[in-house]
């Protein structure tokens, strides 16, 4: 008898009440989180497309009626070379009104040459170099200041485009008027280029847009990335624009989200984004992420939790779900590690590869769900092929990675290090406790 | 004691002479100058027969003008006279110090005239400076001549706020300034250089207009959306702890007894520099159109076509300076003759050299049974066709003249250019078939000058005559002018 027979043999023959307590985890989390309500979520956006047309068809009307001019700002360091192909980008949008706005944030290379040169050509519109590094929030903040559109549209400088991207994240404010920000689609660009790339094209449309759309549709969406954001110039002044880093994308979305505002996801306002190309990289940069989410949730806005004044349940449901996906769903995977080891551990040779099997099986139905709504969905069957191998990527590699961002941050605080800001702001947040 | 007198009488002669011409002679130690008011409007030729001229200065524009008019007098080598200015106050022009010899003063100074004068003297007699037919060539030799004569190995350029270009060249830029020569000064330089005269060196850069190419310009800095000059600048201030970044007067608190930076967005009070907040940068805006930015564009007004115009888009000269080199020298010294102004020209494609055509009609004329014809057709006016064209394009329209004689020509026929002549042979032809190709071959060539360049004057006349021994001697006779 091989190995896999005897796996099939051992499982054919157990009963619901074995399978449920050696499984509970992907049962009750992963399942029901990724493949019921993924459908549901579908379901749900195909009848708000019917029965919400006429109104979309109207924001569609007033918007192209008003015209506002529209501030792009993109802050930045050493993204000189990104410049001259973002201008072309924006040169091919439908939505014409609007200003760019570069920031230049003290870089050291000739980023600065670049700008002037594009803003001479009126390429770009402003062109503001600081001498010294601020940081990715002064940047953004300087841009700010001086933008003078009614809407903002805050990129990153390696990022493209869709054709109609501007003009569909616009949509949602004359959809909606307590909408104060409206979150765009991210794909991945360099997808093609390694397997790590492959990797995250699929978690980008996994996470980004079913996860993304699951809570925008619920009320709780609660990160617009940095890379593609759009919010009411109005709001963002009454907020102070960002505040110090990291994480200030989740972080104007908390404060948006407190002064009463709706932050809404917009899947068909796509852009396209680069990701680091090998595992070397992307792990530095999910420690990065990952440690902000505790900076941000648990310490700076804990009083989401609070029942005061500005208390809010979706607010604080938000912000519960994104810490509960985030460090208690990761440490109950910890748990049920341990659980089974413990309780099953002469059983491992059978569980292991049931459960690769079980995720597999989920990540495919999932993934099907996401064709169904996802643009351009024949260039994605090419993913088709490294689904298996998304078992091992976001069930074991992301939550190592998640593991270790978590401890350091909770025990050691370890984001104040991180070159993300001026060692000047660093100590200024880490002294205010910021 | 004598010099002195000798000055002072003069002056009192001179004062005394109701009129602008006075002349008056200085004699100093056997050398005669002559001593005029600056604003001599007289016969520019009474004075070349003087050692030297002393100017006395009244006003500067008039001092200018003078010196110009003498520094860009060709005839009788009058601009090559050592130039002497007496001058009561201080004369604020750096140019007249480069293109006068020294300055009167006190009796002393007279002898320092005299030594001058001899040194100069010294350095012309080394000099023989030919009659051109080109006037740039003449321009060109006589500014060299100058410079020798001056002891002078390079010619440097003296910044002067009265000539275009901002900058001089002593002769050449008097001649320009008269408006006797059609190239421009620094065309001028770039043909002495490409004849191996001069070899430039670059000095500095500088711009100039560019529709009139002037140097005169007035620079300001403008707004890049309407080009106001009506700019304020603020310093950018960075507030560390909450990230806000705004204008300096966003944080200003007027309180009593002076004022405060309080941040607008977290309303704490920015204390300590390069602790609480620190200025990464400033802005501009713009007064008049309310435009923000950092970068101000400069535009620059002409001020003499009143162009304005962004820096970027004026024109960038080099500003050289000029060796003269041995070639010009034994140029120089050799002193050219009058019949070979085109030795300052490059070879014309499809001539020969004037030895080698010679040669030719030599051998031509030896065959035996040979019964060849030489053409010579003469260019009247020859000055007044290069004053026309401007001397840069002469080899030019000289190659399209030889285009025409060779396509009436045989395989074997030669032609030479010898200005004011233009010689060619029809080998093999009878007096009469030449004469007929000669008339055809002029038509053709007028017809060019009037009709294709537009020339005004377009006069050729021809002359013919067999190819034999006698006659080539004649032709080489006639070259040399004997
Ligand atoms: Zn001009
Ligand atoms: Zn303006
Ligand atoms: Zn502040």
């Amino acid at each position: 008898m091989t190995l896999l027979e005897e796996i099939i043999g051992y499982w054919t023959h157990a009963d619901w009440a074995k399978i449920g307590r050696v499984f509970w985890y992907f049962l009750i989390f992963e399942l029901m989180r990724y493949v019921i309500v993924d459908y549901v979520v579908v379901a749900i956006h195909f009848l708000d497309r019917l029965v919400n047309r006429k109104r979309w068809d109207r924001a569609k009307e007033a918007l192209h009626l008003v015209q506002p001019l529209v501030s792009i700002l993109v802050p930045g360091k050493n993204e000189g070379k990104h410049l001259f192909k973002l201008t072309r980008s924006l040169a091919e949008q439908t939505y014409r009104n609007f200003e760019l706005i570069v920031v230049d944030d003290g870089s050291t290379d000739d980023t600065r040459i670049i700008g002037r040169d594009l803003e001479a050509r009126g390429l770009i519109d402003l062109f503001i170099s600081n001498d010294v590094r601020g940081g990715k929030a002064s940047g953004a903040n300087i841009a700010l200041r001086y933008a003078k559109g009614k809407y903002i549209v805050h990129f990153d400088a390696d990022c493209s485009f869709d054709r109609d991207a501007i003009e569909k994240s616009l949509l949602p404010f004359y959809y909606d008027e307590r909408i104060a920000a409206v979150g765009g689609n991210l794909e991945v660009r360099n997808s093609r280029e390694s397997l790590a790339t492959t990797l995250q094209a699929i978690e980008y449309l996994k996470v980004i847009l079913v996860g993304r759309m699951v809570t925008s549709y619920i009320g709780i969406y609660r990160i617009i990335s940095g890379a593609f954001g759009t919010f009411r110039t109005d709001v963002l002044k009454r907020l102070g624009g960002w505040d110090l880093g990291p994480g200030l994308d989740g972080d104007i979305t908390v404060k948006i989200r407190k002064l009463g505002y709706r932050v809404h996801f917009q899947p068909t306002a796509n852009g396209l984004t680069s990701v680091p190309n090998s595992f070397k990289k992307l792990s530095k940069q999910r420690l990065r992420w990952d440690k902000s989410i505790i900076r941000f949730r648990l310490r700076k806005h804990k009083d989401v939790f609070y029942p005061n004044a500005n208390f809010r349940m979706l607010n604080m449901f938000s912000s519960f779900e994104n810490i509960g996906y985030n460090v208690l769903l990761n440490i109950s995977w910890f748990i049920y590690v341990v659980d089974i080891l413990v309780n099953f551990g002469h059983l491992f040779i059978y569980i292991l590869p049931a459960n690769i099997l079980l995720y597999t099986v989920a990540n495919y139905l999932q993934f099907f769900a996401i064709m169904l709504i996802v643009r351009k969905p024949e260039e994605k069957h090419r993913l088709f092929f490294y689904l298996p191998a998304m078992v091992f990527y976001t069930g074991y590699y992301l939550r190592i990675v998640r593991l270790i961002a978590h401890t350091k941050e909770l025990f050691f605080k370890e984001s104040y290090k991180d070159p993300w800001n001026p060692l000047k702001s660093s100590l200024k947040a880490k002294a205010l406790r910021i | 004691m004598k010099a002195h007198s000798l000055l002072h009488r003069s002056v009192l002669d001179a004062s005394a002479d109701a009129g602008h011409n006075a002349l008056v002679e200085i004699r100093v130690d056997g050398d005669c100058f002559v001593y005029i008011y600056d604003f001599y409007l007289g016969m520019l030729d009474r004075l070349a027969q003087y050692d030297g001229i002393i100017i006395e200065t009244t006003k500067s524009i008039f001092t200018r003008h003078a010196v110009w008019r003498i520094r860009s007098y060709f005839e009788h080598n009058l601009f090559l006279l050592p130039l002497f200015l007496r001058r009561s106050s201080r004369i604020l022009d750096a140019s007249l110090g480069a293109m006068t010899d020294g300055y009167v003063s006190t009796e002393e100074s007279l002898f320092e005239v005299v030594s001058i004068t001899r040194s100069i003297q010294e350095n012309r007699e080394k000099i023989r400076l030919p009659e051109m037919a080109d006037i740039d060539a003449q321009v060109i030799l006589g500014h060299l001549a100058y410079g020798v004569s001056r002891g002078q190995q390079t010619i440097k350029p003296i910044i002067d706020r009265d000539c275009r270009m901002g900058y001089l060249y002593p002769i050449i830029s008097a001649i320009e300034a008269n408006g006797r020569i059609r190239s421009s000064v620094v065309e001028l330089l770039d043909e002495a250089e490409s004849l191996g005269y001069v070899k430039a060196r670059m000095l500095q850069s500088t711009y100039v207009c560019s529709s009139c190419e002037d140097a005169f310009l007035q620079f300001r800095e403008v707004c890049p959306a309407c080009l106001s000059s009506d700019i304020v600048t603020e310093e950018v201030v960075h507030h560390f702890r909450c990230a806000h970044v705004a204008p300096l007067s966003d944080f200003r608190q007027e309180i009593q007894g002076g004022h405060i930076l309080e941040c607008p967005k977290c309303n704490h009070e920015l204390k300590h520099i390069g602790v609480d907040f620190d200025k990464p940068s400033s802005m501009h805006r713009c007064r008049s159109c309310n435009k923000d930015f950092q970068n101000y564009h400069v535009y620059a007004r002409c001020t003499t076509c009143d162009h304005d115009q962004n820096v970027e888009h004026l024109i960038k000269r080099d500003v050289k300076e000029y060796d003269i080199t041995d070639k010009a020298l034994a140029s120089l010294q050799r002193g050219l003759s009058a019949r070979e102004p085109d030795q300052l020209g490059e070879v014309i494609p499809e001539t020969m050299d004037w030895s080698l055509f010679i040669k030719a009609l030599a051998f031509e004329a030896d065959r035996p049974g040979a019964s060849g014809q030489l053409v010579s057709i003469e260019i009247e006016d020859l000055k007044g066709l290069i004053k026309q064209i401007g001397s840069k394009n002469k080899n030019k329209l000289l190659t399209e003249l030889i285009q025409v004689i060779k396509a009436s020509q045989g395989a074997r026929d030669m032609r030479n250019v010898q200005l004011p002549f233009l010689y060619f042979t029809l080998l093999d032809t009878s007096a009469k078939d030449a004469e007929d190709i000669a008339q055809r071959t002029v038509f053709l060539l007028n017809h060019l000058l009037k009709d294709n360049l537009s020339i005004k004057q377009a006069l050729l006349t021809t002359e013919l005559t067999p190819i034999t021994k006698g006659g080539v001697t004649e032709l080489e006779r006639k070259k040399l002018g004997v």
